[in-house]
This record gives C-alpha cells, sequence and structure tokens, in this order.
C-alpha cells in the first residue's frame, strides 16, 4: 500500500483521503514530513495507520494489512522453490557417495521421499518461525498469516506445506488407477491411448497451477491453499 | 476515487459512514477512555472483520464523511475506497455537530458511486448510508428539515439504506428522523460490536443479488431498544 502525508502534521494516509484525521489538512504528499508536528506514534506508519495506536492502548487486534501482490509472490514463490529443489539436490548426490539406488522405483521413491520431506520442512518451520515468512517471501517483503492476523502454527504450517503434493499425488493417483485399465484395454488402438496421455498430462498442469492461479479469483489474493488452510499472505 | 474497477468487476455494495467527530466525542467514558478512541478502535475492527471474508472484502467500498472534526464542518474524509485497500485511521474528536450538512453530503457521495457504477456497467447492491452521532445536531433547523426530507425521499424511492445509531447522550428522537427505520442505541460503547455486525451484514448484503433481500445478523449483541 502507497501512503501519503499530510503536509501539514506529517500524518500518514490512504491515498483516498481527502481530509487529514488529525489537523484537518487537505495537502498530501507522497513523502513523509522531516519533523512531524504530531505525536510520532501517530504518524509514518509504514504498514498500518493504526498499528501501535489502538493496539496497546484499547487492547483490540491490529490491523491486518494488504494483500501480496502477484509479482513479489511470484519472484518469491521461485526463490524458494529454487532453495528447496536445490536442496533435494544436493540430498540426492551426497545419499549417492553412499550408494545409488538400482531400479527406477527406489530412485523415484528416493526423490519423492526427499522432496517432500525437505519442501515440507522448509516452508514449515519458517512459516511458522518469528519472521513468519520463507526466505523467498522475506527478500520481497512478504509474510504468512492466519484470517485472524496471527502467525501459523507449525500444524497449520505442515499442513499448508504438504497440500500442494498431497493434492497432487492422490489426483495423479486417482487418474493412474483410473486410466491405466483404459490404456490397457486400448491396446491396438493408439488414438485412445494418446487421448489418455493427453489427458494424463493436461491434469498434471490442472493440479500443479490451477491452486496457485486462483490468486487471481479474490480480492486478497489467496491460493487454493490458502482458502483451505484459513491463511493469507500480505505485504510484511 | 481510487477504486480497482479493472481487476475486480464484481457487484458492489457501497457503505458510506457519517461519523460524529465532534468535541462531545471526545468525553472520557467510565472506561477510561473517550468516545473517539472507542470508535476508533471499532473502525480496525470493521477493517479486520472486513478482511476475514473474502467476498465482503472485493464487494464493499467504503467512504467517510465526518462531522465536525478537525475541520469542524461537514467533510468527506475518505473518498471511496475498496474493503480490500481500506485501513482504519484514526480521527480527532473536535468541533460542533453539522449534523445536516454531513446527510446532504453523504447522500451526494452515494449518487456519485452509483452513477460510476452504472457508467461502468457494474451492478450494486442498495447503498447503505450509517450515521453515528452522540449529540443532538447543531445545524439550523431548515437546515436539518431539508436534509431528513432528502434523506427520507432517497430511502423511499430505494436509493440507499439508512442506519442511525445514537452513542450514549445522543438525542434519539432527532436521529430518528433521519430515516424511516428508528435509530438506535448503541448500549455502552460497544462500537467493536457494531463494527462486526455492520461487516457482518455488509458481507450477507453483498453475497445476494441487487434487488434481492438479505438476512441481516441480529443487532442484539451492541444495541439496547429499537424506538
Amino acid at each position: 500500500m502507497k501512503y501519503l502525508f499530510c503536509s501539514a502534521c506529517g500524518q500518514s494516509t490512504l491515498p483516498t483521503m481527502r481530509i487529514c484525521p488529525q489537523c484537518g489538512g487537505r495537502d498530501f504528499s507522497s513523502a513523509p514530513l522531516a519533523n512531524p508536528k504530531i505525536n510520532e506514534s501517530l504518524s509514518n506508519q509504514p504498514t498500518n495507520l493504526m498499528s501501535g495506536i489502538l493496539s496497546s492502548s484499547l487492547n483490540i487486534l491490529a490491523p491486518i494489512g494488504s494483500p501480496a501482490k502477484h509479482l513479489p509472490r511470484l519472484i518469491a514463490a521461485i526463490i524458494d522453490s529454487a532453495l528447496s529443489q536445490g536442496t533435494v539436490y544436493a540430498a540426492v548426490i551426497a545419499l549417492s557417495l553412499f550408494g545409488t539406488p538400482q531400479t527406477p522405483v527406489a530412485i523415484f521413491a528416493l526423490n519423492l521421499v526427499l522432496g517432500l520431506t525437505i519442501s515440507t520442512l522448509y516452508y514449515s518451520l519458517q512459516h511458522s518461525s518469528k519472521s513468519q515468512a520463507t526466505l523467498g517471501k522475506r527478500l520481497m517483503g512478504l509474510k504468512l498469516i492466519t484470517l485472524k492476523g496471527e502467525r501459523v502454527s507449525l500444524g497449520l504450517a505442515v499442513l499448508r506445506s504438504m497440500l500442494p503434493s498431497i493434492i497432487f499425488v492422490t489426483g495423479t493417483a486417482l487418474f493412474v488407477v483410473i486410466a491405466t485399465p483404459m490404456v490397457l484395454l486400448a491396446e491396438g488402438a493408439p488414438e485412445l491411448q494418446i487421448n489418455a496421455v493427453a489427458a494424463f498430462v493436461v491434469i498434471y498442469l490442472v493440479l500443479l497451477f490451477v491452486p496457485l492461479l486462483m490468486v487471481f479469483g479474490n480480492a486478497a489474493h489467496r491460493t487454493l491453499y490458502d482458502l483451505i488452510c484459513k491463511t493469507r499472505v500480505i505485504g510484511a | 476515487m481510487t477504486v480497482d474497477y479493472i481487476n475486480n468487476s464484481n457487484q458492489r455494495t457501497p457503505c458510506l459512514l457519517v461519523l460524529d467527530a465532534s468535541y462531545s466525542m471526545g468525553t472520557m467514558t467510565s472506561s477510561g477512555k473517550t468516545r473517539m478512541d472507542e470508535l476508533n478502535a471499532g473502525l480496525v475492527q470493521f477493517e479486520n472483520a472486513l478482511k476475514q471474508d473474502d467476498t465482503a472484502l472485493s464487494r464493499v467500498q467504503i467512504s467517510i464523511v465526518v462531522v465536525g472534526g478537525p475541520s469542524n464542518s461537514a467533510e468527506l474524509m475518505l473518498d471511496w475506497t475498496d474493503a480490500v485497500t481500506f485501513e482504519a485511521f484514526p480521527i480527532k474528536a473536535e468541533g460542533q455537530t453539522p449534523l445536516a450538512e454531513g446527510l446532504d453530503l453523504g447522500l451526494k457521495m452515494i449518487e456519485l458511486v452509483k452513477n460510476n457504477l452504472k457508467m461502468l456497467g457494474i451492478s450494486y447492491t442498495r447503498p447503505w448510508m450509517i450515521v453515528i452521532s452522540d449529540g443532538e445536531p447543531t445545524s439550523a433547523q431548515v437546515a436539518w428539515q431539508d436534509a431528513i426530507e432528502k434523506t427520507r425521499l432517497s430511502e423511499k424511492n430505494g436509493r440507499v439504506e439508512i442506519f442511525s445509531i445514537g452513542v450514549e447522550g445522543a438525542d434519539l428522537k432527532k436521529l430518528s428522523e433521519i430515516s424511516s427505520r428508528p435509530a438506535l442505541r448503541l448500549s455502552g460503547m460497544k462500537f467493536k460490536e457494531l463494527f462486526v455486525w455492520l461487516s457482518e451484514s455488509l458481507s450477507a448484503v453483498s453475497r445476494s443479488r441487487p434487488g434481492q433481500e438479505a438476512r441481516l445478523p441480529d443487532t442484539d449483541p451492541w444495541k439496547n431498544v429499537g424506538i
């Protein structure tokens, strides 16, 4: 959120403010005053106009903050994916020093277990930490909160970080259970087999991207995982 | 007016608050806080409640007209703002209570947002005007008569829904003249409960289609009696 500042008293305001709620001033500037005339606690709040004023004196919830913008969130996601996947590959290489799995199934299982474990630890430990953000989110000035504005618990953070894998694995498994017999039965009918494979690819992409693309479908920019876990990502 | 109609073309539910920020709102209550402190806390609660509701967040629009306050007049303090970008701000209590002028300005703001929404082809539910005051209006009698005629006519013609709420010490009889709906007294200083009710009500209205009736939450948590 970009704030304006009252030219007379320095009070930070929303861009749609027409008169200053503190001094009645009508001129606003995009830069804060060097020496604001009002109490420091009332001015220059970088994220929320009320933070620090009412929460301390009236024992109420602090304001929650604005939804994270799409671009910083995308960049944060790319950074986090690169870091967590990089760690997975590093772990695979490190384990291979002690002996490489021999069968494709064993290699797949090793990658799956390592990927799930490392990404769950990466996201859940950081989201439930004091910073409430992964490294990518911290770099982009974002954090994860509950709908009440509180820090997410470790349990909720674990659930949220596992949801993409749960949804993806369950969806894929269901498709395989349904599609494999069809592909086998369609032996000798290559067109049918190609259609089944194409359907698999579409479902793969849907499971991968639709939960994330849901950020464009609501004003709070929440993914499917946020909606299920009752969380949201905001500008810190 | 800064609202995001490009990325958000959802149906809108405009809600205009006419807030009494006169000197008397600075009166200390038994809790050791002023009425204005409590109202400011209620606004924070309003923001938080809206932000916990995805539908309300994308559909409710807020504007605030302040009566009295630092400029000691009826002024548009906050132009129409989508709930998603709304943040509560502290208002200072000063001056008199030119409520008639505040009502007049409120009706103009409502017509303005409706015209804008119509022009952009965005549907909307009937706008709400919430009037909160703790005292007797200081407007001239002629101005008051003119204002209440306009508010009642607007309400009768289905152009706006008006809710008048009297804080302790308010002249409820006078406030009841604003609308066909009797003014309600806020029991104690339950601003937070009032604004949670308002948020829940706006959420219910924003879910309905224009012209439909919406079932509102009970007002019992925050009011005493209807008159």
